[in-house]
C-alpha cells in the first residue's frame, strides 16, 4: 500500500468561525498552532491533543490573519485589525527569512517594512483566493491565485536582488466553472499549483521564474463546491469533501494513475465548508465546527500498488452502451460534422491524442456523435479502420477501452483483419476461445461469450430471442455446443457451463417448433445431443470417483469406536 | 495366529441384583453375600476370591441378614425364621423362628454357640446352635420398636441393640436392659434409626445412624465419645477389623470411610478415633460391608462387589456380579444358545452369513438374523441352578431346588424365518435329583449330572425312552462345580472344591484316571479334541494340561506349569471358560471377564519376571510370547466354539446393568 489513512481524532471541536481557522507548525517540535476562533489560539501537542498553552485577545479584537510562528524572529505573528495604512490579508512564514506580508491590494513585504508604502496591482474588486510562500533551492517565492476582473491570474513575487519581482500568468479554466481549492508545492526551481475546478478538471500550473505552463492533469468525480485540496507532493494530493459513492470521504489520490489510493467516508455529516490541512504527517480536517486530525502516510505510487483501485472515468457508466446492437435513434438531431471531423483527425493524430486518457475522452465524444449518426456506416469509413489501427497498433499506451467498445459496437471494419483484433484483444484478457474450428469469430464470440455470461430472465430473453433468425439460431445453437465441449475455465471471459447449458435452454424453448421440424437443424441437434451425452458420462463418470474418493477416506481415516447393537458377526484376527 | 467369525451376543439381558448383607467368616476364609433376590454367594479368599458356591434364593424369600458362625452359615429375613444352609448340597438345612416377627439382624457368640436375633417386635431372641442343632432358646425384655441392628461381647457378656432413637445394652445373664443411650434428631417429627452398630472388647460402642454420623461411645457410662458427620445420608453399615483399631462405615452416599484409633503425636500415648481414609468407588448406596483381616470389602445396590486392600498398599479387586458357573449353553451343531436367567431359560438361534472377510473387526451381513426359538419359565418361580442344552438341541435340560427337569426339542425348518419348536417335557425315567451341573455327551446319547448330595448319575437317552445308566453314588464329601464331557462322549471329567479331580468313563462307567491333587480350585476345564488330554485352568492362574491315557501331566504341562511369569499369575481376573478346537489343535483358547487369550503351545513361554506388558504377543514386534490377547470384547459372560471358525461371544456390558439399576443419590460433583 503506498499510501494510507488512520482513523480520525478529534483535535478541537466548537469552532465558531471557519474563515479564520488555521492550523500551522508551532516553535516547539510536534505541537501545532491552531487559530481556532477569531479570538482564541491554541497550542496542541500532536501525539496526545494535549493543548499546551492558550491565548485569547481582547475584547472587540478580533484576528483576520491567523497565527504564525516566525523561525527568524521566534515569535508568534498574528494580525488582530487592519491598523496597517494598507489591510494585511495574510502574514507568510519562513523558515530562514522574515515573514512576508500580503496586502489586501495584492503587494508582498516582509514583516520588518511593513509600514512601508505598499503599492499593489489589485482593486478592492478583486480576490485573492489562495496564497503561499514557496521557498526553493534558491529563490522565495509568494504565489497568489487571483480573480481579478473575473479572469483568473497566477501572480507571483520572486525575491531577487532585495526586491520582489512580479510575475502575472492567466490560468485557463473551463468555461462555467469554478476554482474550489488551490494548492501548491515547491519544487527545485519550480513551484507546481494545483488548481481544482468545480467541474472535476485537476490543473497543474507549473511556475519557474520565467515561464508557467498549464495542464490539466486529471478530472475527478465527485467535486463538490466544499472540496478542499492539499497537495503532497507532484504526484499526491488530498481531497476532503469529494462524493464517492454517496459518500463524503477524505482520501489521498494519485494524480499520475488519477485514481484515489485510499480514501475514508469524512467523520461527521458535511454541513458547511470544510478547511483542510497537512502539517507533521498528520491532516487536520474542519468539518462541522469541529477538526479531526487523521494520521496519514504516502509514498510514491507505483503501477503494483495502483493495481485493483478503480479508476473513474468522467462519463459516468450509466453512458455505456448495453452490449448488443446500438438503437440508432433517428429522431435526435445530428451534431455537428464539423466537430466530428475535428476529434478524428485528433484521435488520428498521434500528437494531438497523446495520452491514453486524451485518446479515450476524444473516443468518447467520437461515440456520442456515432450514436446520433443516422447513417450507421461509420464502421465501414477510412476513418475508422485508422482509429483501429492506432488502437492495435500503438506502442505508447493500450486502449482497452476503446478496443472492447469497438467490439462490443460491432465497429471494427472488414478491412481490418479480424485476426489482428482478436489477437489485440487477447492481449487484454477478454478473448474468445482461440480455437480454430470455432463455428463464430473470435470478435462474435467475444460477445457471444459476454450475453451468454450476463443475467437475464427466461421469460423476457425468450422472446428476444424469437426474433433472431433461424439460420442464426442453428449458428448460435453450434457455437454453445462448441463452447461445451471446449470448455476452459482459465478464461474469464468465457461463460461457465451452467450458463451455457441454461442459454442453450431457453434458446431451444424459444426456437422449438422450427428446431423440431426443419431438417437443417438436424445435424446441429445431434451433435448437441452427442455433446450432452458426453457431457453426462463425463458426470457420470465422477459419481464413481466420489465414492472411490468416499471409500479412501473412510479406510484411512481414524476408526471411530463403533457402536455394538443386540447382536452381530464380526471377523476375530487375533495376533 | 487365529482368524474367526463371531457371534457377538449382547442380548443376553441378564441382570444381577443388589448386594444386601455381605459377612466374613474367619474360620472359612469365606466372604459370604446375599442379593436382594434371596440367593447367597460365597467367595473363597483362598483361592483369589473365587465365587465357589450358590445358594440359590427366590423372589418371595428376603434375606437381611447374614451370620457366619465357624463353618455354620445362617440367615434371617422378613418370614421371622432364622435358616442354616448346608454348604455342600446348597440348600437350607435348618430352621428355627423367632417368635417375635420379622429378623432384622443376627449375630453370633464368640463360642460358637448361640445366635442373638433383632426382631420386628422389640425382642433380643437366642437359638441356641450347640451340637450342630439349631433352635429357639429364650427371648430377652421386649422393648418399644423394632432391633435394627445388634452386636455381641462375649467376654463382656453383654449385647448392643440399636433401634429407633436409642441403642440398648443387654445383659446376656438377665436379659435386662442394663445401659440406654438415646440419639438426638435433626428434625422433631423425623426419627433417628440406629441402622448399624458395633461393640468393641474395651466397651467402646460405635453406631451409625440415619442423620449420616458415626458415633464412639463409652459403654461403661454411656456417653458420647466422638461424633463423625462424614455422611450426607444414612449410615447403613459398620465393619470392624480383627485388630479393633480400624472402623469402617458407609450407606446412602456411596463412600467407604475409615476411621482408625490412633495416638494424636509421636511422643504421646493418647489415643483418639479420627477419620483416616475415604473410598469413593461405588455409585450407588453401600448396603453391606465387611473387613477381612487384608481388605474391606463393600457391596450395595451397584451389584458390585468391591474389595481394597488395606494399609498404604493400593490395590482395588472388583469382583464381577454376573455368577461365575456356566449361564449360557451352545449348542454347537445347531448353532443355538441356551441363556439361563434367574427363573426362566431362552433358546435361541444364532445368525448364519456365508461371507467372510480378510479385515479384522469387520461386521459382516447377517443372510439369517438371530431368532428366539423358545422361553421357559420355571414353575412357582424357583430360581435355575444349572442348564445344559445338547449338541444338537435335541435335548434341554435344567435344575432348580425340587429336582431337575429334561425335555425334548423337536425343531424343523431351523434356518428359515420362522421354525416350528416342539418342546416336550420328559417326566418317565428320571431319578429326583437336585442337579449342581448337567451336561450332555456330544453323541446325545448321555446325560451326566453331578446331583446336590454329590453323586454323579448317568442318564440314558433315547428317542423313546429316558433311563438310568449308572451312578457312582459316594463320589466326593464337596460340593461339584465343574462337568466336561470329551469330544468322543466316552469320558467325563468331574471337578469338586476339595480339588479333587477324577476322569469317569461315562460308558465303560469306571474311573479312568484321577488327576494329581492340586492347592488351587478348577475355574474351568475343558478336553483336547482328541480327548486324550484334560486342560485344565485354576485359580491361581495356572493351565494344566493331563493324559488321561497316560494318567500323568503331558509333555507341554510338564515342561511350562514351573514358568508361568510371575505376572501372569498375580492377575485378578479369573478364567471362566476354557475351549479347544479341532481345526488349531495347538491353541489353548480361554476367556476371563474382559480379555480372549490364545496360548499357543507351540511357541515359548515369556520369562518369569516379565513386566505385564510383555506377557502377550504383539504385531510388529520381535518378541515370541505363548500368550496372545484379544481386549475388544468386555464383560464376557462366556466363549465357544460353534463350528471350526465360528466363536460365540457372549457380553454384558457395564453399562447395560447400569441401565436397570433405581437412581443414585444425587450429589454435587466439581464442574456439575
Amino acid at each position: 500500500m503506498a499510501a494510507s489513512i488512520g482513523e480520525p481524532v478529534v483535535f478541537a471541536d466548537d469552532i465558531k468561525d471557519p474563515s479564520v481557522l488555521n492550523v500551522a507548525t508551532c516553535g516547539t517540535e510536534g505541537s501545532v498552532i491552531v487559530t481556532q476562533n477569531p479570538n482564541l489560539i491554541n497550542i496542541y501537542k500532536v501525539e496526545d491533543q494535549k493543548a499546551l498553552q492558550s491565548w485569547s485577545t481582547k475584547h472587540n479584537e478580533h484576528i483576520t490573519s491567523p497565527v504564525i510562528w516566525s523561525e527568524h524572529n521566534q515569535k508568534y505573528v498574528t494580525v488582530i485589525n487592519t491598523k496597517a495604512k494598507c489591510a494585511i490579508n495574510r502574514i507568510l512564514p519562513s523558515d530562514t527569512t522574515e515573514p512576508v506580508v500580503l496586502f489586501n491590494n495584492g503587494g508582498v513585504a516582509f514583516l520588518g517594512r511593513i509600514k512601508d508604502t505598499q503599492e499593489g496591482p489589485l482593486s478592492d474588486k478583486d480576490e485573492i483566493l489562495f496564497c503561499d510562500l514557496m521557498r526553493m533551492s534558491s529563490d522565495l517565492c509568494v504565489v497568489c491565485l487571483l480573480n481579478q476582473e473575473g479572469k483568473l491570474q497566477l501572480m507571483s513575487y520572486w525575491y531577487r536582488n532585495d526586491e520582489w519581482i512580479r510575475h502575472t500568468h492567466p490560468v485557463e479554466v473551463a468555461p462555467n466553472t469554478q476554482v474550489v481549492s488551490c494548492h501548491a508545492v515547491p519544487g527545485r526551481n519550480n513551484v507546481e499549483v494545483f488548481i481544482l475546478c468545480l467541474n472535476g478538471d485537476l490543473l497543474c500550473q507549473n511556475l519557474s521564474f520565467d515561464q508557467c505552463t498549464s495542464q490539466i492533469l486529471q478530472t475527478i468525480v465527485g467535486v463538490t463546491k466544499t472540496t478542499s485540496m492539499v497537495a503532497l507532493s507532484s504526484t499526491h494530493i488530498v481531497l476532503a469533501g469529494c462524493t464517492k459513492d454517496n459518500q463524503d470521504v477524505i482520501g489521498i489520490y494519485d494524480v499520475k494513475f488519477g485514481a484515489f489510493e485510499v480514501c475514508k467516508p469524512l467523520p461527521a455529516a458535511k454541513k458547511s465548508s470544510i478547511k483542510l490541512f497537512a502539517l507533521h504527517g498528520h491532516l487536520f480536517v474542519l468539518c462541522h465546527r469541529t477538526l479531526h486530525m487523521f494520521s496519514y502516510s504516502c509514498h510514491p505510487s507505483s503501477l503494483s500498488s495502483i493495481l485493483g483501485h478503480q479508476r473513474v472515468d468522467v462519463q459516468p457508466q450509466t453512458e455505456t452502451p448495453p452490449p448488443g446492437p446500438l438503437s440508432w435513434s433517428k429522431s435526435k438531431t445530428s451534431s455537428s460534422n464539423t466537430e466530428a471531423n475535428k476529434l478524428y483527425s485528433e484521435l488520428q493524430n498521434i500528437s494531438m491524442a497523446k495520452t491514453q486518457k486524451e485518446f479515450e475522452k476524444k473516443f468518447l465524444s467520437i461515440m456520442k456523435s456515432h450514436e446520433s449518426d443516422a447513417t450507421g456506416l461509420l464502421s465501414e469509413t477510412t476513418t475508422m479502420e485508422q482509429i483501429v489501427q492506432r488502437c492495435v497498433t500503438d506502442q505508447k499506451f493500450w486502449p482497452h477501452n476503446v478496443l472492447d467498445q469497438l467490439l462490443v459496437h460491432r465497429l471494427v471494419p472488414n478491412s481490418v483483419e479480424d485476426a489482428k483484433v482478436a489477437e489485440a484483444a487477447k492481449m487484454d484478457g477478454f478473448s474468445g476461445t482461440g480455437k480454430s474450428n470455432s463455428p463464430l469469430s473470435e470478435a462474435k464470440s467475444h460477445i457471444v461469450n459476454k450475453i451468454v455470461k450476463k443475467p437475464y430472465n427466461d421469460v423476457f430473453i425468450i422472446e428476444c430471442l424469437h426474433t433472431i433468425t433461424f439460420q442464426n439460431v442453428l449458428t448460435l445453437l453450434e457455437y454453445l455446443c462448441y463452447l461445451i465441449s471446449n470448455l476452459d475455465t482459465q478464461v474469464s471471459s468465457m461463460p461457465d457451463l451452467a450458463q451455457i447449458v441454461s442459454f442453450i435452454c431457453v434458446l431451444i424453448d424459444a426456437h422449438y417448433q422450427q428446431l423440431v421440424l426443419s431438417p437443417d437443424s438436424q445435424e446441429v441437434l445431434i451433435s448437441l445431443h452427442r455433446t450432452v451425452e458426453g457431457q453426462r458420462e463425463y458426470f457420470a463418470e465422477f459419481l464413481t470417483l466420489d465414492v472411490l474418493i468416499s471409500q479412501m477416506k473412510r479406510q484411512f481415516a481414524i476408526p471411530r469406536p463403533r457402536a455394538v447393537g443386540k447382536y452381530c458377526i464380526e471377523v476375530l484376527h487375533v495376533y | 495366529m487365529g482368524e474367526f467369525r463371531v457371534h457377538r451376543v449382547r442380548f443376553f439381558e441378564y441382570q444381577p441384583k443388589a448386594i444386601q448383607c455381605i459377612v466374613y467368616g474367619k474360620e472359612v476364609n469365606k466372604v459370604a453375600l446375599s442379593r436382594s433376590d434371596g440367593c447367597i454367594e460365597t467367595w473363597d479368599l483362598k483361592n483369589d476370591w473365587y465365587q465357589d458356591k450358590v445358594i440359590q434364593g427366590s423372589e418371595s424369600k428376603s434375606i437381611e441378614t447374614l451370620c457366619w458362625q465357624g463353618e455354620r452359615l445362617y440367615s434371617a429375613g422378613l418370614d421371622g425364621d432364622v435358616v442354616e444352609y448346608d454348604l455342600k448340597k446348597l440348600e437350607p438345612k435348618a430352621s428355627a423362628s423367632s417368635n417375635a416377627g420379622p429378623v432384622w439382624c443376627l449375630t453370633t457368640d464368640s463360642h460358637g454357640k448361640f445366635l442373638a436375633a433383632g426382631t420386628e417386635d422389640g425382642c433380643v431372641v437366642l437359638f441356641d446352635t450347640d451340637y450342630n442343632s439349631l433352635q429357639y432358646y429364650r427371648s430377652f425384655d421386649k422393648q418399644e420398636g423394632r432391633i435394627l441392628s445388634i452386636a455381641w461381647n462375649t467376654s463382656l457378656e453383654v449385647i448392643l441393640t440399636g433401634g429407633v432413637d436409642n441403642m440398648r445394652l443387654w445383659s446376656v445373664k438377665s436379659g435386662h436392659a442394663v445401659q440406654r443411650m438415646t440419639l438426638g434428631r435433626v428434625e422433631k417429627s423425623k426419627e433417628t434409626i440406629v441402622w448399624c452398630v458395633a461393640i468393641l472388647s474395651d466397651m467402646t460402642l460405635v453406631s451409625g445412624d440415619s442423620r449420616g454420623r458415626t458415633i464412639f461411645w463409652n459403654g461403661k457410662q454411656g456417653t458420647q465419645i466422638k461424633s463423625f458427620q462424614m455422611h450426607q445420608a444414612d449410615v447403613l453399615c459398620l465393619a470392624v477389623h480383627q485388630d479393633e483399631k480400624q472402623v469402617f462405615s458407609s450407606g446412602v452416599d456411596p463412600k467407604v470411610v475409615q476411621f482408625q484409633y490412633t495416638t494424636t503425636s509421636r511422643e504421646s500415648d493418647w489415643k483418639m478415633w479420627v477419620r483416616t481414609k475415604i473410598w469413593y468407588q461405588h455409585t450407588h448406596d453401600v448396603r453391606a460391608m465387611a473387613v477381612t483381616p487384608t481388605d474391606v470389602v463393600s457391596g450395595g445396590v451397584d451389584t458390585t462387589l468391591l474389595a481394597n486392600r488395606l494399609g498404604n498398599e493400593k490395590n482395588k479387586r472388583k469382583m464381577r456380579s454376573i455368577p461365575m458357573h456356566q449361564l449360557v449353553g451352545v449348542a454347537k451343531d445347531r448353532n443355538a444358545l441356551l441363556l439361563q436367567y434367574p427363573d426362566y431359560l431362552e433358546l435361541w438361534r444364532l445368525g448364519n452369513t456365508r461371507k467372510t472377510s480378510e479385515k479384522d473387526g469387520e461386521v459382516l451381513p447377517e443372510e439369517i438374523p438371530p431368532q428366539k426359538l423358545i422361553q421357559l419359565k420355571t414353575k412357582d418361580g424357583q430360581h435355575i441352578a444349572c442348564c445344559a442344552i445338547s449338541s444338537r438341541a435335541n435335548w434341554m435340560s435344567y435344575s432348580d431346588i425340587d429336582g431337575f427337569k429334561l425335555y425334548k426339542i423337536t425343531m424343523t425348518d431351523t434356518e428359515s424365518i420362522s421354525p416350528s419348536v416342539d418342546l416336550r417335557k420328559v417326566k418317565k425315567g428320571l431319578p429326583s435329583y437336585s442337579a449342581h451341573r448337567i451336561v450332555f455327551t456330544p453323541d446325545e446319547k448321555f446325560l451326566v449330572i453331578a446331583t446336590s448330595c454329590q453323586k454323579i448319575v448317568v442318564i440314558s437317552l433315547d428317542e423313546d425312552s429316558v433311563s438310568l445308566y449308572h451312578a457312582w453314588d459316594d463320589y466326593t464329601e464337596e460340593s461339584i462345580h465343574q462337568l466336561s464331557v470329551s469330544p468322543n462322549s466316552k469320558l467325563v471329567a468331574v471337578a469338586d472344591l476339595s480339588y479333587k479331580i477324577t476322569v469317569l468313563g461315562v460308558v465303560s462307567k469306571e474311573v479312568v484316571s484321577q488327576l494329581p491333587s492340586y492347592k488351587s480350585t478348577v475355574t474351568a476345564m475343558t478336553f483336547t479334541p482328541d480327548s486324550r488330554n484334560l486342560i485344565t485352568a485354576h485359580a491361581d492362574q495356572k493351565i494344566y494340561e493331563f493324559d488321561v491315557e497316560k494318567k500323568e501331566y503331558s509333555d507341554w504341562c510338564r515342561e511350562v506349569c514351573n514358568k508361568f511369569p510371575n505376572a501372569w499369575k498375580k492377575r485378578h481376573q479369573i478364567i471362566h471358560h476354557i475351549s479347544t478346537s479341532p481345526r488349531y489343535p495347538d491353541k489353548i483358547f480361554f476367556c476371563d471377564l474382559d480379555k480372549f487369550f490364545i496360548l499357543d503351545k507351540t511357541q515359548p513361554f515369556p520369562s518369569i519376571g516379565s513386566k505385564p506388558f510383555n506377557l502377550v504377543a504383539r504385531p510388529n514386534s520381535s518378541k515370541v510370547s505363548a500368550f496372545h490377547v484379544c481386549t475388544r470384547f468386555r464383560y464376557l459372560i462366556h466363549m465357544d466354539f460353534v463350528n471350526d471358525d465360528w466363536v460365540v461371544m457372549v457380553e454384558r456390558t457395564k453399562l447395560a446393568m447400569m441401565e436397570s439399576l433405581p437412581m443414585a443419590m444425587q450429589q454435587k460433583k466439581f464442574g456439575t
